[in-house]
């Protein structure tokens, strides 16, 4: 078992994941920015190291910087948490090439997931239903010509974007064109890469989760009774 | 903001369905850990959205439905041992609904930064928090500051219990998102689970003050 986890995170969720370190008698390790000094989760960890600025760039996301407080307080794993680097395939590798676990998938699926369109393609090669539409797109004439193939209402969709970030529903060529520019420069903006892909549109869709768990054994499990979250649109 | 399992209204064969194309999913991918898959389902059809590398922000209504610690899990698993238990013994017991608490105006959902001078949270129910009653809420970072969860025996018992659980909290210094939270829960369009991904922008107007 771990002996020393490093959670890599902030917020309520780093204090979750120390809770279960010390139920597992397991030496927690916290990180926190100039203004996280104060936290809880500080107080709650076994040990607190100060990695920064407020902004995230300079602490929480600053890779070099938490892998030599890692190296320092001599951890086996890191906790990533949720948001932050815990879907960065930099971080897993460089997590990796330290000699110290990411607590979570390998570097090489978290980038295959990270991009909307490999994911969908794997996801179709793997058997499992995807909606139509499969292609980056490059130009705005050439996501009317694509459009015009899959049919409208369509979704303008960030490549690397997820969780509703950097998507627009359009309904006509004209919305398209307008989408299609717009959505470049805030998906570049966000994620780093303005590439788009289209996907066809429903029209009144629920949004269902499907939680899995997988050990290094090739065992998998679903915990799925399908969660439903009412969240999506308003904080967008 | 509000997330609950299970997903009622779902015919169980499509259930069944989207199970067996999420271990299709992770087999082909030789996944490791813990991860989520999200679908949109229409007319009973169901498409792969997107998969989250990692735990899932509302992993604690998987939790509170299945008895299993999902962070445990993912521990142990990175210690290299196997899961502890089998698809058999997975089983799904009542209904669990959580709402991300954010600090922010529940009219407008600007960002309400600040230090809260008040807190009380009901000690009934899963309260996955970050504050205390002097917390400096910064601006700096994502305004979710806890997320309440509740534990019901069907869904009508999970939104009271919901419902009372933030009739009974008390955050002052910063404003939240829960009035808000409350005229969802109350909206019948909400409680009979007749809602989509639209829910919010054909049912709910801001609330007024």
């Amino acid at each position: 078992m771990l002996k020393t986890v490093l959670v890599a995170n902030r917020g309520e969720i780093a204090c979750r994941i120390i809770k279960s370190l010390k139920e597992m008698n397991i030496r927690s390790v916290a990180v926190y920015s100039e203004a996280d000094q104060e936290s809880l989760h500080v107080k709650m960890a076994h040990e607190a190291y100060h990695i920064g600025p407020a902004n995230a760039k300079e602490s929480y996301l600053n890779i070099e910087k938490i892998l030599e407080v890692a190296r320092g307080a001599n951890v086996d794993a890191i906790h990533p948490g949720y948001g932050f680097l815990s879907e960065n395939p930099k971080f897993a590798r460089a997590c990796h090439d330290n000699e110290i676990i990411f607590i979570g998938p390998s570097a090489h699926v978290i980038e295959k997931m990270g991009d909307k369109v490999s994911a969908r393609r794997t996801m179709e090669e793997a058997g499992v239903p995807v909606l139509p539409g499969n292609h980056y797109v490059s130009s705005a004439d050439e996501a009317v010509e694509l459009g015009a193939a899959i049919g409208y209402p369509l979704m303008v969709k960030a490549a690397a974007g997820g969780g509703g970030i950097g998507m627009e529903l359009v309904h006509n060529d004209e919305e398209l064109r307008k989408a299609f520019s717009s959505n470049q420069r805030r998906a570049s903006n966000y994620f780093g890469s303005g590439t788009l892909y289209l996907e066809k549109a429903l029209t009144a869709p629920r949004h269902i989760e499907v939680q899995v768990l997988s050990d290094t054994y090739g065992n998998h499990i679903h915990l799925a009774n399908g969660i439903v979250p009412s969240n999506v649109d308003i904080r967008r | 903001m509000i997330e609950e399992s299970p997903a009622e209204g779902l015919p169980e064969e499509t259930k069944e369905k989207m199970r067996a194309a999420a271990i299709k999913a992770v087999q082909a991918l030789n996944y490791e850990n813990a991860g989520t898959l999200e679908f949109l389902v229409e007319d009973g059809e169901f498409y792969f959205l997107e998969m989250n590398t990692r735990l899932q922000v509302e992993h604690p209504v998987t939790e509170a439905v299945t008895g299993i610690d999902i962070v445990r899990e993912q521990i142990r698993i990175a210690s290299g041992e196997k899961l502890s238990f089998e698809q058999s013994d997975v089983s799904f017991h009542g209904h669990s609904m959580e709402c991300r608490v954010y600090a922010e105006d529940p009219v407008t959902f600007f960002p309400s930064p600040g230090t809260i001078t008040t807190l009380h949270m009901p000690n009934d129910i899963r309260v996955d928090t970050a504050i205390e009653e002097g917390t400096e809420v910064t601006p700096f970072y994502d305004p979710m500051v806890a997320k309440m969860v509740v534990y019901g025996n069907d869904r009508e018992d999970a939104i009271k219990k919901l419902q009372n659980a933030i009739d009974n909290t008390v955050i002052e210094g910063i404003k939240t998102n829960l009035p808000f939270v409350q005229q969802v829960l109350s909206h019948e369009a909400f409680t009979s689970f007749n809602f989509t991904t639209n829910f919010v922008k054909e049912h709910i107007q801001p609330v007024s003050k």
